[in-house]
């Protein structure tokens, strides 16, 4: 069944209200994400797994990813684009400090996209449903730092910049390998 | 899903569809 954008914003949002948290929507979002990657991929215990996330609600599924891939003992680092302080959500930000508590992931912050290893993984949860007009910086160098790689990619609910209700996409966009997408 | 989801594979790459856990008992009104 397909749905429009608007109508899932709907349907979360009277969850929420019913009291199931967006919280839990997140963390179910996430540990999906991950128990299909480990399906797809398998064995990712020895693999180098960069996150990249962004101030929104996408970048929190991210973040709960991170914790879950910490539990299969991957090398996880968090690229967060942008400052923890101007993380959006209480969602986000309520993930984002569970993992400033775990040494087993690797967490970086700001506008800088050169690492010092090769992904064998990377996850684009930097924009989700809501993008609006051209993507800017660091966002924009992000997306062209996965394009430009010859890792796996895996995008959070839709790659970064694809307009999930047009079909139509920002001036750059992820060019993924595969896509794990939400319903109620 | 979302409608336009489908419709770009050649930017998607493989798609898996997730159930979130959202009571359906939130659809009521909205679909």
């Amino acid at each position: 069944m397909e749905i429009s954008v608007d109508d899932m914003y709907k349907i979360e949002n009277k969850g929420h209200e019913m009291g199931f948290l967006k919280k839990f929507m997140m963390e179910n979002a996430g540990a999906a994400s991950v128990k299909r990657l480990a399906e797809k991929l398998e064995n990712l215990q020895s693999k180098q797994i960069l996150i990249f996330v962004g101030l929104g609600n996408n970048g929190g599924d991210g973040l709960v990813m991170a914790r879950h891939l910490a539990g299969y003992d991957a090398k996880v680092t968090v690229m967060l684009l942008g400052t923890p302080d101007k993380i959006k959500t209480e969602e986000s930000n309520w993930n984002w400090s569970i993992l400033e508590k775990m040494p087993s992931i690797r967490l970086l912050t700001g506008n800088s996209i050169h690492f010092d290893f090769n992904p064998d993984i990377i996850i684009d949860s930097i924009l989700g449903t809501g993008i609006s007009g051209d993507i800017k910086e660091p966002y924009a160098s992000a997306i062209n730092y996965i394009n430009e790689t010859n890792s796996y990619k895996f995008a959070v609910d839709v790659p970064s910049g694809l307009d999930p209700q047009t079909r139509d996409t920002a001036n750059i966009c992820t060019k993924c390998d595969m896509t794990v997408t939400f319903i109620k | 899903m979302k409608k336009g989801i489908p419709k770009r594979k050649d930017l998607t790459g493989e798609i898996f569809v997730e159930k979130i856990g959202i009571p359906p008992e939130a659809e009521d009104g909205v679909l």
